[in-house]
């Protein structure tokens, strides 16, 4: 199996969520409207993915010893599987770690991935990658079941080590009285949490073989270069092993109960260990080598012993079809890969060529091809140019024909009672597709529709985990790969056959081993294991004789047999990338054994007893804090302020409440009459994302009439929210504003007192694929237009329109031309200004150079790498920047006033310049820009250069 | 004068806050130490003879402590000696609970303060890696050492003080100025203290190995090596029982180390069994306390808690005392592993159990100090 990673525990993508973008747009609306009036920093966070309720879950809670167990009706089965598994993996890490969690644990059970990624717990998109994570602000752990029982005790075991060491953690800073504490690096976090959640198995086996064939381990204290990453799991989880072997098993736990005396990380290993970081990464890196090169010269690596077909990118289940293409290409090699950060389905002549690719299909950029799963589907082709494939379309998946001959989506299946179809298989004639599917309840089974028709049928109805199948060559049986085998709760996956004629199944291949994509040919059954160790191929004869078809020391997955029947296609693990190969077939090596057919043992994954999960009862929304913080900050022109916020969330995620207070009285007098306060309530149960709110907000001289006198502005209302997301990148938002209004100077010239109602409303889309320093690739935009009505006045009182179109055109893997254009405009009694310029805007300029009602602007960004991964010493300390990008830009803008409407040429502004972005990791996000401005009417250029300093991404 | 009636209030105030210092009152000198020196150390069987506990967890007195145990409770000239991690011991009666002072020492007390008359010796946490001497008599610092890591707990043997380090050494000290005697190096860490008896000293080691030596000169008699990690000190009786962190029980002959019987319980052991009454009583992780024959290792009876058990198990009397990581204190009747009396306290429990033979006393994780007994109901 083609490893994904599992856990994102850290990892909260902020950036691009439409929670995120709903919470900043609340703290706005709560702190104070009239921001649209200050800044346009704003529009920034009006863009972002949508999260997409599809689906209305009824939730109820199990309440076993250590947990609180969240599910809804559907899954009522594997909640109870669930809880059965937790309670083990609880009781077996407690001795590990030699600690008790002193609270229920909330743990939210999802019965698929695609269920999963609607979770609120977390308010950023969850990856299709992540398969579970822990919530580190109410210790939430969240976990999806994909039908597997054991990846699910995995997944659940890997999240509550987690859990405990956290609570660890907590207990040993409690007991000690440490005000800070150190926390731990992510390669110990993940290491453990894989260390001690499974076995060291072919998969970590596969990635640390070739780090050490291909010379490319990392030394401990550089593994923050790849944090984040799959391989910080595999190589923490080495780390840990050796730590165990090599220096005892009390070793890990020794480091908690240690970590009070010392004040570093690298210090308490070193009082744990006796030796230093430096030191026991020289140990592993050796402990490493001995442990690999011995078995190197039986072993392979894929690159030498065969031919690359692909060379971009990661590379997946490649398909050979002899098809053509009217320029006398035949043999084509299909495949699915991801090279340049979206997964798409390409096609290439097969041989070593760099040239030649096709792009057929473009994935992740649009709702009906949202996800092709790269690593969790596989794909099917004929010689008749038909190729099938599998993508997520909003909630569920669907099965897509594209003809090569026409060059498009030809046919769609749609299975309504499956969330989940993946890894179609065409029978030879074409006529039907098998495929894997999964129901709402989380149980796997085979599926075959007839390609006519469209309809379908199941043709395994139980709980196991029924994947990989493929037709025989005659179409009279179909091969599968399953865990219903005796030793499938063990975690073993078998080859099993269904026979359409006598609708029986028997067990083809048996052991405690992966056999997973089965390719059935006249020769046999191709199909990867990791009988040997490692993954690779076996073939599976029809006299039952099992052969060994690859020896590779790191991996090789998915194989193809070619029609000639010559080669063998697969996907072969090496360099860190996953990459479609041929080899040529073996000769006739010795049967490793004899696999006779078997009748299917049934067998039932443990449960949680029946008293304790028929004692569960609905979900009652239970909050608790998430964040309360105080802030104060300065502002040159407004001056000190400060305030409170806090925000209250139910288990779920998905009530909140947001309040913010803060006051800005200028003297003592105008304490009492100048609290700000905001409270929103927010609701993202359902598709309909609503909220509502109260709000008193007071400016002092803080903002300006159109002659440039100061006023006061006291507003006193309600706000009502609505977003409806069309799809993961398309919505509409909707925002009314009722209230009050008094702008006044100092009670004594009142410029306007009443009743204001402000509708809004926005079309956001955003499709665009982030790299370290902003988004690199599609495209956003953002339309609103905006009408205030004043009660007492029988006109509108003003409207307003924005429009932010952003484009991203990629030109290498990390190189795009980004492009802005921006349009503000205001008008009526009362049109709004808005202030522009600087570094998110017009930069070369300060941020508020420009203060009309009337804005346009244009940008251009040449974005480019400078530096990956560097660590610079400092007298204080090494600190490590992910990335450094650099940045050649030319923006063109101005204020505009009604007048200069009409000769916008002579009113322009511009500025030109250099800028370098550097990643300090996660979100954080240095900017320095270096600009000149090129004065109005583009007569001259300034002298000076300005320089700007920002935290913040690119537009 | 309103300033200085101000300056009054505050200094009464600040008195009334503080805690006394504690002097040991030579009248009490005649007080019988109860822990651990009823075989000179606690590691050796980690129980008491007593008629006089019932075996009931009525509590008597708890009191709040604004820090945490820092290392085991001992019993001295009548008073519950409680290390601190805010570098305080504190001294308590253990009739009222009624605290009779705190001694200031310059780090956190790991070893637990261990007493030869009217002097306490503690070992100190890194960073400040110190052993000290101080005479309660007059609250005076005597002597000091450097140690590193010292291991939590101590012992005396021969009139010298026995200290495990972190960096593989124990060394002898004598008590009068803490010049070392002899020192012996394991070669790995050592993170358990040393055991004595039967004329020998039992050091284990984080490698698996239980290394026995002369008390006299620190000479190596033997060494065993076991299964797994020792992270607690050896129990000593007829036998020698070493637990090992895999879960394993061994006994050895105290002559050669011949391993007598070993056997495997359902959880790593991160403590000291107890021994006595012919019995062996150990806990372990996964959530048992067990009862083993000390002279052929069969169970004899199997308790489950379904909680971590880290501290070790007491044995006073006819009764076994344990304490969980959730804050549970049971009773077991020794004889049989029938749950007699069981009381939950707020905060983990850490440490051992320890009583004077009348009651218990726990202290747990969140500052709480319990003292238990009480009549049969």
């Amino acid at each position: 199996m083609i490893p994904v990673s599992r856990c994102d525990g850290y990892r909260m993508q902020l950036c691009n969520s439409n929670l995120f973008r709903t919470i900043s747009r609340l703290l706005l609306v709560s702190a104070c409207a009239l921001i649209l009036s200050v800044s346009d920093a704003y529009g920034q966070f009006f863009f972002g993915k949508n999260k997409v309720q599809y689906t209305d879950f009824r939730w109820k809670v199990m309440t076993t010893d250590h947990f609180n167990l969240y599910f809804y009706e559907d899954e009522q089965e594997v909640a109870s599987i669930a809880a059965g598994i937790a309670e083990k993996a609880y009781r077996e890490l407690a001795a590990k770690f030699n600690h008790e969690v002193r609270r229920k644990i909330p743990l939210i059970i999802y019965s698929s991935p695609r269920y999963f990624s609607q979770t609120n717990v977390t308010p950023g998109l969850v990856p299709e990658s992540v398969g579970g994570f822990t919530e580190f602000l109410k210790g939430r752990v969240v976990v999806p079941f994909d039908g597997s029982y054991a990846e699910f005790a995995h997944v659940i075991k890997h999240e509550l080590v987690h859990v405990m060491t956290i609570s660890r953690l907590k207990y040993e800073i409690y007991r000690q009285h440490r005000a800070q504490y150190t926390w731990p690096p992510l390669w110990f976090i993940e290491g453990l949490a894989e260390h001690w959640s499974e076995d060291w198995d072919a998969e970590a086996d596969m990635i640390l073989a070739d780090m050490v064939l291909g010379d490319r381990i990392i030394p401990i204290m550089d593994l923050w270069t790849i944090r984040g990453s799959y391989f910080t799991y595999k190589l923490g989880q080495s780390i840990l092993r050796f730590i165990e072997l090599e220096y005892g098993a009390d070793k890990p736990v020794m480091i908690f109960e240690n970590w009070a005396k010392a004040r570093k990380f690298e210090e308490i290993v070193e009082l744990t260990l006796g030796d230093n970081l430096e030191e026991l990464s020289r140990k592993w890196e050796y402990w490493l080598k001995k442990q690999y090169f011995p078995g190197f010269d039986e072993l392979g690596l894929p690159r030498m012993e065969s031919t690359q077909l692909t060379h971009d990118g990661f590379s997946v289940k490649g398909v050979p079809i002899e098809w053509d293409d009217g320029h006398g290409q035949r043999s084509w090699l299909v495949f699915l890969a991801n090279r340049m950060g979206y997964t798409g389905l390409y096609m290439k002549p097969r041989n070593e060529s760099k040239k030649g690719i096709r792009t057929l299909l473009k994935g992740e950029r649009s709702a009906k091809f949202e996800s092709l799963h790269l690593l969790r589907s596989g794909i099917d082709a004929n010689d008749s140019g038909l190729v099938v494939f599998s993508s997520l379309s909003k909630e569920r998946d669907y099965l897509y024909v594209y003809d090569l001959n026409r060059g498009k989506v030809v046919r769609q299946f749609d299975f309504p009672d499956l969330i989940s179809a993946t890894s179609p298989r065409l029978s030879a004639d074409g006529s039907r597709i098998v495929f894997s599917g999964a129901r709402p309840s989380g149980f796997r089974d085979i599926y075959v529709v007839d390609v006519t028709t469209g309809n379908y049928r199941r043709i395994t109805d139980d709980i196991y985990y029924d994947v990989d199948p493929a037709f025989s060559p005659g179409g009279e049986s179909v091969v599968f790969a399953s865990d219903r085998g005796p030793d499938g709760p063990g975690g073993a996956v078998n080859l099993f056959s269904y026979s359409f004629a006598t609708d029986s199944l028997s067990q083809l291949t048996h052991g405690s081993y992966q056999d997973r994509t089965p390719d059935v040919t006249d020769h046999g059954i191709y199909f990867s294991s990791n009988r040997s160790g490692t993954n690779n191929i076996f073939l599976l004869q029809g006299d039952g004789r099992l052969m060994r078809q690859s020896t590779y020391a790191t991996g090789a997955f998915d194989p193809r047999l070619t029609r000639d029947g010559e080669d063998l296609l697969y996907t072969g693990y090496e360099g860190m990338r996953f990459k479609i190969y041929s080899m040529a077939l073996p000769e006739q090596p010795e049967p490793l054994a004899t696999h006779g057919q078997r009748r299917t043992m049934p067998w039932l994954p443990e449960r949680i007893d029946t008293s304790v999960s028929d004692a569960s009862v609905k979900y009652d929304t239970d909050y608790s804090f998430d964040i309360a913080q105080s802030t104060v900050a300065y502002d040159p022109v407004y001056g000190t302020l400060g305030g409170v916020q806090g925000l209250f969330t139910d288990m779920l995620g998905n009530h909140m409440f947001h309040f913010v207070v803060s006051n800005t009285a200028e003297d003592k007098d105008d304490f009492l009459e100048s609290f700000n306060v905001g409270v929103t309530y927010v609701n993202l149960e359902n598709r309909f994302n609503w909220g509502v709110g109260g709000y008193h907000l007071v400016n002092h001289n803080r903002y300006f009439t159109n002659d440039e006198i100061p006023y006061r502005l006291r507003q006193a209302g309600g706000v009502g929210l609505l977003s409806y997301p069309f799809s993961k990148f398309l919505r509409v938002d909707l925002a009314s504003y009722a209230r009050y209004e008094k702008k006044d100077l100092d009670e004594i010239i009142v410029f306007r007192e009443g009743f204001l109602l402000t509708n809004l409303v926005s079309v956001v889309y955003d499709n665009s694929l982030w790299e370290h320093s902003g988004p690199i690739e599609g495209h956003r935009y953002n339309l609103t237009f905006a009408l205030t009505n004043a009660f007492s006045e029988p006109f509108t009182h003003n409207r307003m329109a924005w429009v932010d179109i952003r484009h991203y055109l990629r030109l290498t893997k990390a190189s795009a031309f980004a492009n802005r254009i921006f349009w503000y405009s205001s008008s009526g009694v009362e049109p709004r200004r808005i202030y522009f310029g600087g570094s998110w805007s017009f930069r070369g300029f300060s941020r508020r150079d420009f203060y009309s009602r009337n804005i346009l602007f244009a940008s251009n960004e040449l974005r480019f790498p400078l530096v990956d991964n560097i660590l610079i010493g400092f007298p204080m300390g090494e600190l490590g920047f992910q990335a450094i990008r650099g940045a050649l830009f030319f923006d063109v803008g101005s204020a505009l006033d009604d007048k200069e409407l009409l000769r916008i040429p002579e009113s322009l502004y511009g500025s030109f310049g250099a800028g370098f972005r550097v990643s300090l990791g996660y979100f954080v996000q240095l900017r320095f820009d270096f600009s000149r401005v090129i004065n109005k009417g583009f007569k001259s250029v300034r002298r000076s250069t300005d320089f700007d300093f920002f935290f913040g991404w690119n537009f | 004068m309103g300033k200085a009636s101000l300056a009054a209030v505050i200094l009464v105030l600040v008195a009334l806050g503080c805690s006394p210092r504690y002097r040991l009152d030579p009248e009490r000198m005649a007080t019988p130490s109860a822990w651990p020196y009823p075989r000179r150390d606690i590691a050796a069987t980690g129980s008491i003879a007593s008629e006089e506990f019932s075996g009931q967890l009525n509590l008597i007195w708890l009191q709040k402590s604004n820090d945490k145990p820092a290392g085991p409770l001992t019993i001295y000239h009548g008073a519950l000696v409680y290390p601190g991690t805010k570098k305080k011991v504190k001294f308590y009666n253990l009739e009222s609970g009624e605290r009779l002072g705190i001694l200031k020492v310059k780090g956190v007390a790991e070893t637990g303060i261990i007493m030869s008359d009217s002097i306490a010796f503690c070992g100190l946490r890194p960073r400040r890696n110190r052993l000290y001497g101080i005479d309660l008599l007059n609250r005076r610092r005597l002597w000091q050492a450097p140690i590193k890591d010292v291991a939590p707990g101590s012992i005396i043997v021969n009139n010298r003080l026995l200290m495990s380090s972190g960096d593989g050494r124990l060394v002898a000290y004598n008590l009068d100025g803490l010049a070392e005697v002899w020192e012996f190096r394991t070669g790995h860490k050592c993170a358990a203290p040393a055991s004595s008896g039967h004329g020998r000293v039992y050091q284990p080691d984080d490698r698996g190995v239980v290394h026995v030596l002369s008390p006299e000169d620190g000479s190596e008699l033997y060494k065993v090596e076991l299964s797994s990690p020792l992270m607690s000190a050896v129990a000593v009786g007829e036998l020698v029982y070493a637990a090992t962190i895999d879960g394993k029980v061994h006994a050895l002959a105290p002559e050669d180390g011949e391993i007598i019987w070993q056997v495997q319980l359902a959880g790593p052991i991160w403590n000291s069994p107890a021994v006595g009454n012919d019995r062996l009583y150990a806990a372990h992780s996964g959530g048992g306390i067990v009862a083993l024959d000390a002279a052929t290792g069969r169970e004899v009876w199997n308790y489950r808690i379904d909680e971590v058990v880290k501290a070790s198990p007491t044995l006073i009397g006819r009764f076994v005392v344990a304490g969980t990581m959730t804050g549970q204190v049971v009773t077991l009747d020794a004889d049989t592993g029938r749950l007699l009396a069981s009381h939950r306290l707020k905060g983990a429990i850490g440490f051992p159990p320890v009583s004077d033979g009348r009651h218990v006393y726990v202290a747990t994780e969140s500052g709480r100090i319990a003292c238990f007994g009480g009549h049969r109901e």
